[in-house]
C-alpha cells in the first residue's frame, strides 16, 4: 500500500527527472512523456523516427538521470539472439572446465534496441520474454531481469528496404509508440546551441533512484479511475474492431485487426501514469486523450485495402476518438 | 457537505429524475394510446364516449406515468455513471466519479482525502450537474397536450346529442304501412260485393273499418298517449319502430342532460310523435331543430317552436278542409245536417277514446283547437272564425263515446269533425248521410297518399253511403 509520503516523494522524483531530461533534450515533450509513462507502467516503448532526432540521446539521458544501467543494441540483419540475451561459454575454474552464462546486453535496466526492425524476426523475438515476463531463458536456466526494466526500441519509418517489420505479437508488447518528429525551428536553434557550445551535451547526474521508480509504479496503481472512464476506454478499444457495433466506417473498411485487451490495459495504465506525472490524484478524460493515440496506433493492423489506399492509422483513430463519447 | 452526503443526494435525485423521465415517456405513450383510441372511437367508428370512459381515457396516462415513476424510483442507479455525467456538466475532470470509485475501493486511502479536498469546492453546485432532463419536459408537455386533446374530444363527444334518425324510421314505417295498405286493398276488394244496409247498421262496422283503414294509413290514434303514465313512458299509437326510435332518442338525450327519460313531458313526447308523422315542411324543420338541439334549453325552445308549428299546420289544414263546409256552430255552412237537425255534431276524442277522425293525425293540440278547450288567453280561432271559449256558447256539445255500440242510432255519434259526410237536413234521426267526394279528394290529396290508397278510401265511403257494410 502506497503511503502519502511515498506518493509525494515519487512524484517529486519524477518531476526532477523530467527537469533533468529537459536540460538535455530539446522539445519532444510527448516522447519524453511516453518514455516516462512506459517506465512507470512497467512497459516498453517504441520510438519511431528518422535517424538523428535524438532518440538514443533521450534514452541515455533517462538512464543517466535515474542512475540506472543502460545498454544499447544496434539491430542488424546478422544479429543473433545470443548476441542479445547472452550465451553459455566454457570457462575453466579450479582446473575444471564448465559452462558459464555470459549475460548479453539485454541485462540492463534500460535497453535501447536501436533500429529493431533491421534484425530478423528470430532475433527480434529474443526480446519477447524480456519485454513481457522480465525474464531471460537460456538453455535450461531462466534469469530474472533487474527492476526497473524497460526496453526502448527505435525504428526508421522511411527506410524499409532490408527491414523486417515487427510481428503483431511483438509489437503488441510495446505499451506505447511515440513518434519522434522533427524539431521546430526554435527547438533546432536550441539544439545547435547546446551541442556546439561549451562542453557540449553533458548527461545529467542521477536525480531519481530505482526505488523512486518502483514507488511511483505503486502510486499510479493507486490512482482511481472511475467506472465510467473504464467503460469509455473499453468502448474506444472495441470501436477499433471492424466487427464491433462501435466500429466506425473507416475501421470497418480499412482495419484488419483492432486493439487487443492489452490495448485497453495499456490505455488505462498509461492514463494513470499521465495523471501521476501531471500531479493529479485521479484519472481524467484528458489523461485518456493524452495516451490514447500512442497506446493504440501500433496495435491497429490495416487490411490490404487500407494498406493499398495508404490510409493512416492516426486518421482512423481520430475518427474513433470523435465517434465514441465518454457520457 | 461530505462526499458521502453528496453521493446520497446525487443518487436520490438521479433516481427521481430517471423515474420522471421514464414516467414522462410512459405518460406520453399512454396519452398517445388514449388519443388514438379516442380519435378512432369518436371520429372513425362514431362511438359516443360516456363521461366514465372519458375520465378513464384522460386518467389512464396519469396512472401509467405514475406507476412507471414509482417503479423506477426504487430501482438503483449506476451512481458511478451518474457522477461521471455530473463531472462533465460541472467540468470537474472526473473528480466526483473518481472520488466515488476510490470511496468504494479504498475509503481510507490518502488519495480519497486528497480528491475530496479537491472536489469540495464543487459540492454546493452539485444540483447543476443533475438538471431536469429535457426529455422529461418534452414528453410531459406532449403527454399533457394529448390528454387535454382527449378530454376536449371526450367532452365534445359526451355533450353531442345524437340524432336518432326519426325520419328514416318514419320512412320505414310508411313502407310497412304501404304493404299493409296493399293487403287492405285486397281485403276491400273482397268486401266490395257486400251490401250496405243502412247508415245505422253500417255504423258499427264503419267504425271498425275506419279505424283499420286509418291505422293502415298511419293515422290511427286508438292507443294514444296516456299522459299520466309514470315516468313519462311513450305509449303512442305510432309504429313500434317509431316508438323505439323515440324511446332511444329520449333516453340518450335525457341521459345526456341528466334527466333520464322523464326529461320531456308526455305532451312534449306526443308532439314529437305527431311531428314525426307530419309531412309539413314547417313541422319537419321544427323537428329537425329539436333533434339537433345541443342542450336542454335548446330542446325546450325547439319543442315550443315545434308545438307552434304543429298548431299552425293544424289550423291551416282545418281551415282548408272546411273552406267549403259550414261548421255546426252556426257559421256559413249551417245548412249542414248538424244545424238542420238542431243537434250539433258530437265532438269526441277528448279523453280515452282519442277519436277516430282527427283528420291531420295531429293529436292533442289539434283536439284542443277543435274543442276550444285549449288554455289560450286569446279567443281561439275555430274553423276560421273566432270561437267562443265556452263550449256551450259555441253551440257544440261534447258527448262521451259509448263504450258499446248497438246496431241502431245516430251515426253522427260515431263520426267526428273533418269526416266529409253530410247529413240530410230533414232527417233528424241522423240515420242517413251523403259523402262529399270533392272534400274526400282534397283530404286525401293533402295526405299525399298513393293512388291505390286514395281509391280504397273512396270505395269505402262509397260503400257506406250506398248501404254497404
Amino acid at each position: 500500500m502506497i503511503t502519502e509520503k511515498g506518493f509525494d516523494s515519487a512524484l517529486r522524483a519524477f518531476e526532477g527527472l523530467k527537469g533533468a531530461i529537459e536540460t538535455v533534450i530539446v522539445g519532444h515533450d510527448d516522447v519524453v512523456q511516453a518514455t516516462l509513462i512506459a517506465l512507470l507502467c512497467q512497459g516498453n516503448a517504441l520510438l519511431e523516427g528518422v535517424p538523428g532526432l535524438g532518440k538514443t540521446l533521450l534514452v541515455r539521458t533517462l538512464a543517466s538521470a535515474l542512475g540506472l544501467s543502460f545498454s544499447r543494441i544496434q539491430f542488424t540483419p546478422d544479429l543473433m539472439p545470443a548476441d542479445i540475451v547472452g550465451t553459455d561459454i566454457i570457462t575453466e575454474k579450479d582446473g575444471k572446465r564448465q559452462f558459464e552464462f555470459s549475460r548479453g546486453p539485454i541485462f540492463a535496466h534500460i535497453v535501447l534496441a536501436d533500429e529493431i526492425n533491421r534484425a530478423t524476426p528470430k532475433t527480434q523475438s529474443a526480446l519477447l520474454e524480456a519485454m513481457q515476463e522480465r525474464t531471460v531463458t537460456v538453455g535450461a536456466n531462466t534469469y530474472t531481469l533487474d527492476e526497473p526494466y524497460i526496453v526502448l526500441a527505435t525504428q526508421n519509418p522511411i527506410e524499409m528496404e532490408g527491414t523486417y517489420p515487427l510481428p503483431e505479437a511483438q509489437i503488441d508488447r510495446f505499451l506505447l509508440k511515440a513518434t519522434v518528429a522533427y524539431p521546430s525551428i526554435t527547438e533546432l536553434i536550441s539544439i545547435t546551441e547546446r551541442t556546439t557550445e561549451g562542453a557540449g551535451i553533458t548527461l545529467p547526474a542521477p536525480v531519481a533512484t530505482a526505488e523512486n521508480v518502483l514507488t511511483a509504479r505503486q502510486a499510479i496503481r493507486a490512482i482511481p479511475v472511475s467506472a465510467g472512464l473504464r467503460e469509455y476506454v473499453s468502448r474506444l478499444v472495441m470501436a477499433t474492431h471492424p466487427e464491433s457495433p462501435y466500429a466506425t466506417q473507416k475501421v470497418r473498411e480499412f482495419v484488419e485487426y483492432g486493439g487487443s485487451p492489452r490495448a485497453a490495459i495499456a490505455t488505462i495504465l498509461a492514463a494513470k501514469a499521465n495523471a501521476f506525472l501531471e500531479a493529479e490524484a485521479n484519472v481524467r478524460p484528458a489523461d485518456i486523450e493524452a495516451v490514447f493515440f500512442s497506446a493504440m496506433n501500433h496495435r491497429i493492423i490495416l487490411n490490404f485495402r487500407g494498406e493499398a489506399e495508404g490510409v493512416r492509422v492516426s486518421d482512423i483513430l481520430d475518427e474513433v476518438w470523435q465517434s465514441v463519447r465518454a457520457v | 457537505m461530505t462526499a458521502g452526503e453528496l453521493f446520497h443526494l446525487a443518487e436520490k435525485r438521479s433516481r427521481r429524475l430517471r423515474a420522471l423521465t421514464v414516467g414522462g415517456w410512459a405518460f406520453l405513450g399512454a396519452a398517445a394510446a388514449s388519443a388514438l383510441y379516442t380519435g378512432l372511437a369518436w371520429y372513425v367508428f362514431g362511438v359516443q364516449l360516456d363521461p366514465l370512459r372519458i375520465g378513464l381515457l384522460a386518467g389512464v396516462p396519469w396512472l401509467v406515468g405514475l406507476l412507471f415513476f414509482l417503479a423506477l424510483l426504487r430501482r438503483p442507479v449506476d451512481l458511478g455513471g451518474v457522477l461521471l455525467a455530473m463531472d462533465y456538466r460541472l467540468g470537474l475532470e472526473a473528480l466526483f466519479s473518481s472520488l466515488y470509485e476510490i470511496d468504494q475501493r479504498s475509503p481510507t486511502s490518502f488519495l480519497r482525502k486528497r480528491l475530496e479536498r479537491r472536489a469540495a469546492h464543487a459540492f454546493p453546485e452539485w444540483r447543476e450537474g443533475l438538471p431536469m432532463p429535457l426529455r422529461f419536459v418534452l414528453s410531459s408537455a406532449g403527454g399533457l397536450l394529448l390528454v387535454i386533446g382527449v378530454s376536449l374530444v371526450g367532452i365534445q363527444s359526451a355533450t353531442y346529442v345524437p340524432s336518432v334518425d326519426l325520419r328514416a324510421i318514419l320512412d320505414e314505417m310508411k313502407e310497412a304501412q304501404r304493404m299493409t295498405l296493399e293487403e287492405a286493398e285486397d281485403a276491400a276488394s273482397e268486401d266490395e260485393g257486400a251490401s250496405v244496409s243502412g247508415i245505422t247498421g253500417a255504423s258499427e262496422t264503419a267504425d271498425g273499418g275506419l279505424d283499420r283503414l286509418l291505422s293502415d294509413l298511419g293515422l290511427a290514434t286508438d292507443d294514444r298517449t296516456t299522459s299520466e303514465d309514470a315516468q313519462g313512458a311513450i305509449e303512442v299509437g305510432a309504429d313500434p319502430l317509431l316508438e323505439e326510435a323515440l324511446e332511444t332518442w329520449l333516453g340518450e338525450v335525457g341521459e345526456r342532460f341528466g334527466h333520464g327519460k322523464s326529461f320531456l313531458t308526455p305532451e312534449q313526447q306526443e308532439s314529437l310523435v305527431m311531428a314525426a308523422q307530419s309531412r309539413e315542411p314547417i313541422v319537419q324543420s321544427a323537428l329537425d331543430r329539436v333533434l339537433e338541439a345541443g342542450s336542454r334549453d335548446e330542446v325546450e325552445s325547439a319543442l315550443a317552436d315545434l308545438a307552434d308549428a304543429l298548431r299552425e299546420t293544424q289550423m291551416g289544414q282545418l281551415a282548408s278542409d272546411d273552406s267549403t263546409r259550414v261548421t255546426p256552430a252556426g257559421g256559413e255552412g249551417s245548412e249542414s245536417g248538424a244545424q238542420g237537425s238542431g243537434k250539433p255534431l258530437a265532438l269526441q276524442d277528448t279523453d280515452t277514446s282519442g277519436g277516430a277522425g282527427s283528420p291531420s293525425g295531429s293529436e292533442q293540440a289539434g283536439q284542443e283547437e277543435e274543442t276550444g278547450l285549449r288554455d289560450d288567453p286569446e279567443p281561439s280561432t275555430f274553423y276560421g272564425q273566432t270561437a267562443p271559449t265556452d263550449p256551450s256558447e259555441s253551440g257544440l256539445t261534447i258527448e262521451e263515446v259509448p263504450t258499446s255500440v248497438s246496431d241502431a242510432g245516430d251515426v253522427r255519434t260515431y263520426l267526428t269533425l273533418g269526416v266529409p259526410i253530410e247529413f240530410d237536413s230533414n232527417e233528424s234521426e241522423g240515420t242517413s248521410a251523403s259523402v262529399d267526394y270533392d272534400r274526400i279528394d282534397m283530404i286525401l290529396e293533402s295526405r299525399s297518399l298513393s293512388a291505390d290508397a286514395t281509391d280504397i278510401v273512396r270505395k269505402y265511403f262509397q260503400s257506406i253511403t250506398e248501404g254497404g257494410s
